[in-house]
């Protein structure tokens, strides 16, 4: 990088890189790379909605004080049935301190919790954000354990992602996830709100997709099975519970979801699957999108507001405790709400 | 760890969550019905207050930020569509009822999140102790009528003017009938009224081609009642009065009402305005004008009133014969109730002030005629509540001074902006109150009507009004804020009304009586007995 470099220069040299991510003969390059053919585009014929689950959790740093940080996590979820919202239930709002000790406690205390032992490994305080995310996915896995135990067969589980763990120490319970879903006969499906996966090095998966299916001439909603050793990135092998499909719900809107479904579904499965998504995702908010999970979302995120009450309780029970205000901004202060003012 | 059901039952909706003490808003399901006049209660249990509300708009909202959720493509359902989207309300604030159950203007704002409901009849109680004693219909609220809550306007406040604003078709004559018919009830004030179609006496047919009843078919007020009519056959079927003017009720004055005058006119009119009706028509009757400038210059005018044709002798011949076809042709066109001497104006104010409705039947006499009865009545009355003041040796009201409201049909042909034509209503506009003479200024135009006459005016009854220019003089000039009413205004239907006077807290949304079903139902209450009031016997 040259420090003399124009930014004009520099907004071209980025043009000229995005290009290459998505050369003009992106769809051709990927119909042979991956060699989907026109029959692999299955069609996901309309069918009724039934009983659909959707989990979803949310985390959220409240203090960060350099060597110590407070995150708030909760998880939810949202039950529908025949498109009507048969119920709602969510976490109480949990704060986790990650740090100042190497390992995290509250991780261990939490796990303990929700599935009556000690993670195996433990999870590092090193990198706060990361903690905190590990921390809420404890939680929402949880959640996914108890309604993967308790929805009827045929009905449907939907988690927000992917089947595959950020920490080695949630490896049985997906796995306990997973299984249990199959032994119920509960279809399970993590759909990814965005995705990195690409293949040739770096050809982003989804437009090329997208591009190959309108190249095709099909409309309508679709599902397609994606080879797993199309995929560029090593992540996408490791600590996966899923196979890697795309799918487009909406019969009008083209909207190619990335998502994963139980490792060994079969072509049935799958269908009934795609069905099941398709039959909740005609919501005018994101048409395509399944929409128990945006409304799981809706349900759990922990807004700025909630933050700023969380604080307030926050110092107001230091203070009762003899904790003064400056002492509070010692240890939490943070320059950057200050540069907000101006 | 816990997983919680959550409440899904909403809470949020019809809760007051804003705004001001001028401005209230709360959101309601987005398919309630709820529509513009309704009045809500918002109860304040944190306070003790009740408040009270007006429907002013009903907006669609929703909490999601894109402001294009719903024009996009494909939004054609949404899951729980009604957890996000509703409507907003806004709402006028009409006052609160007190703990001691006072009403009181709206000073204050109802606790936030107030539950929001809509009253029952007997949430109105209240009213009963501000509402006045003239009945004209019963309250409205959006789409419905609250039965027993009558609107009644102060009887107190109508010498103070009253304006009845609507266009064509929108119930005004059934609305006049009906003020009539409480006034005749109540016997608060006189009342007249010039009716130069026939319509208030023995009624006729309304704008559909109904057969409506007159003021006389209001047998049970009879009593409240004087017609003096012009008809010999309704005089003898429903046992009227006849009219009669005399020349001494006229003013040369009179014509500038009723003609357009030239300058030269003008002067004439005023080098005459000492003198009486009863010397001027016979003058202009007899004299010859063309050459009398000449026999006055030359000493040799034998004629009658020697001291008008002195005042004549500067002016053209010309002029003069003017002035002289005019005053023939008010003489002979109103012959039918208007002669040299025997006028019942005398009897026209006492019957006023027993607080009757006095009604000057002239059917078929047309606009000109209406304007020269009604300028020479008016001009009476204010002459004689002028002297009467001035007997009492003060202008300001007397606890016993008569109250007389003279009603003005059109009155943009009167009451507009500039001209002197007009004089004597707008003496009675600026002056009257004081007098306790009070204009009941009826018209479609009301931007042509004078400012400062509108000013004066403390009673509005305003009907349905298409022109945005008549709203805007409207609700700039009431005394009471009207502007956050115009959607209620523009959207008012045939025999509705918004009344707004100083008696009445706030202004009224009203269904105003159907004038056939009023008196039915007034002619069959139980008369009084002659013996109220009276011993039964003898101890």
């Amino acid at each position: 990088m040259d420090p003399r470099t124009s930014y004009e220069e520099s907004v071209a040299k980025a043009l000229r890189k995005i290009a290459a991510h998505v050369p003009d003969d992106l769809v051709h390059q990927f119909a042979q790379k991956s060699g989907i053919r026109r029959d692999d585009i299955r069609p996901i014929a309309p069918g009724p909605s039934g009983t659909v689950s959707a989990v979803d959790g949310s985390n959220a740093m409240v203090l960060d004080g350099g060597s110590m940080a407070l995150a708030a996590i909760r998880a939810a979820r949202s039950t529908f049935t025949g498109n009507e919202r048969a119920g709602r239930a969510v976490t109480p709002l949990t704060l986790v301190t990650i740090g100042p000790a190497h390992r995290n406690r509250d991780f261990d205390d939490l796990f303990a919790e929700c599935f009556g032992a000690l993670p195996h490994k433990g999870l590092d305080n090193a990198d706060p954000e990361r903690a905190s995310a590990i921390l809420r996915d404890t939680i929402e896995y949880w959640v996914a354990k108890e309604t993967a135990g308790s929805l009827p067969q045929g009905s449907l589980l939907l988690l927000d992602g992917a089947l595959r763990v950020s920490s080695q120490n949630h490896e049985p319970v997906l796995a306990s996830i997973v299984g249990t879903a199959a032994e119920r006969g509960v279809l399970l499906a993590a759909v990814a709100k965005r995705t990195r996966a690409t293949w040739g090095g770096g050809h982003p998966l989804l437009p090329a997709l997208a591009g190959l299916v309108a190249e095709y001439a099909i409309t309508g909603p679709w599902w397609t099975r994606i080879d797993p050793d199309l995929i560029d990135h090593t992540e996408y092998h490791q600590g996966r519970h899923g196979e890697i499909f795309v799918a487009s719900l909406h019969p009008e809107v083209s909207r190619p979801l990335k998502m994963e479904l139980p490792k060994g579904t079969d072509d049935h499965t799958a269908a009934a699957t795609m069905q099941a998504l398709a039959a909740c995702a005609g919501d005018g908010r994101i048409p395509g999108y399944p929409y128990p999970l945006l409304d799981a979302h809706r349900t759990v995120a922990i807004t700025d507001e909630l933050i700023d009450q969380v604080q307030q309780d926050l110092r107001a029970g230091l203070t009762k405790q003899g904790i003064q205000h400056r002492r509070f901004e010692e240890i939490f202060g943070d320059l950057h709400d200050e540069f907000e003012r101006y | 760890m816990n997983l919680n059901d959550t409440d899904t039952a909403d809470q949020t909706k019809f809760r007051l969550i804003g705004k001001s003490v001028l401005s209230y808003r709360f959101i309601i399901p987005h398919a309630a019905k709820l529509f513009v006049g309704d009045i809500l209660k918002i109860t304040d249990t944190v306070k003790g207050y009740s408040f009270y509300a007006k429907v002013s708009d009903l907006v669609h909202e929703s909490n999601f930020a894109d402001e294009k959720w719903d024009t996009r493509p494909f939004s054609e359902h949404f899951y729980g569509l009604g957890e996000d989207v509703f409507l907003g309300v806004e709402a006028v604030p009409l006052g609160f009822v007190d703990e001691k159950g006072i009403f009181r203007r709206p000073r204050t704002v109802p606790t936030k999140f107030s539950q929001v409901t809509i009253p029952k009849a007997a949430d109105f109680s209240f009213l009963t102790k501000v509402m006045g004693d003239i009945e004209v219909g019963v309250m409205r609220t959006g789409q419905g009528v609250l039965k027993d809550v009558p609107v009644k306007i102060p009887s107190k406040v109508l010498p103070q003017h009253m304006g009845v604003f609507a266009t064509t078709g929108m119930g005004k004559s059934n609305f006049m009938k009906t003020f009539c018919a409480s006034c005749m009830k109540m016997q608060k004030f006189g009342l007249l009224v010039v009716d130069p179609h026939g319509e208030y006496v023995r009624g006729g047919q309304s704008g559909t081609g109904e057969r409506t009843l007159g003021l006389v078919h209001y047998t049970a007020g009879k009593d409240g009642l004087c017609v003096f009519t012009i008809s010999e056959p309704d005089r003898k079927k429903y046992g009227l009065s006849s009219l009669w003017l005399d020349y001494d009720d006229f003013r040369l004055t009179d014509l500038n009402l009723l003609y357009d005058l030239s300058q030269a006119q003008h002067d004439v009119i005023e080098s005459l305005e000492e003198f009486d009706g009863k010397e001027v028509i016979p003058f202009f009757l007899q004299a010859n004008v063309d050459t009398l400038p000449d026999a006055v210059k030359a000493g040799t005018y034998a004629g009658p009133f020697p001291a008008i044709a002195e005042k004549l002798a500067a002016f053209h011949p010309g002029t003069l014969s003017v002035i002289q076809r005019r005053i023939r042709n008010i003489v002979t066109g109103n012959r039918k109730f208007f002669r040299e001497s025997g006028s019942c104006v005398t009897e026209i104010l006492t019957h006023l002030h027993d607080n009757r409705v006095v009604l000057i039947d002239i059917p078929r006499m047309g606009e000109r005629s209406e304007l020269f009865v009604l300028s020479m009545i008016t001009r009476r009355i204010m002459q004689a509540h002028r002297k009467s003041a001035e007997e009492f040796g003060t202008e300001t009201e007397p606890a016993e001074q008569k109250k007389v409201l003279i009603t003005i049909e059109e009155a943009q042909r009167v009451l507009g902006a500039g001209g002197s034509s007009t004089q004597v209503f707008r003496e009675c506009a600026m002056e009257g109150r004081k007098f306790g003479v009070g204009l009941c200024v009826v018209t479609q135009q009301p931007k042509n009507i004078d400012q400062k006459v509108l000013a004066q005016i403390n009673t509005f009854v305003v009907m349905g009004l298409g022109d945005r220019g008549d709203r805007e003089i409207i609700m700039g000039s009431a005394k009471q804020d009207l502007s956050r009413m115009e959607i209620e205004i523009q959207t008012l239907d045939q025999g509705e009304a918004i009344i707004s006077t100083i008696g009445i807290p706030f202004p009224v949304s009203t269904r105003i009586h159907y004038y056939e079903d009023y008196i039915a139902g007034l002619n069959a209450e139980k008369k009084r007995d002659i013996r109220e009031g009276l011993p039964t016997g003898f101890s």
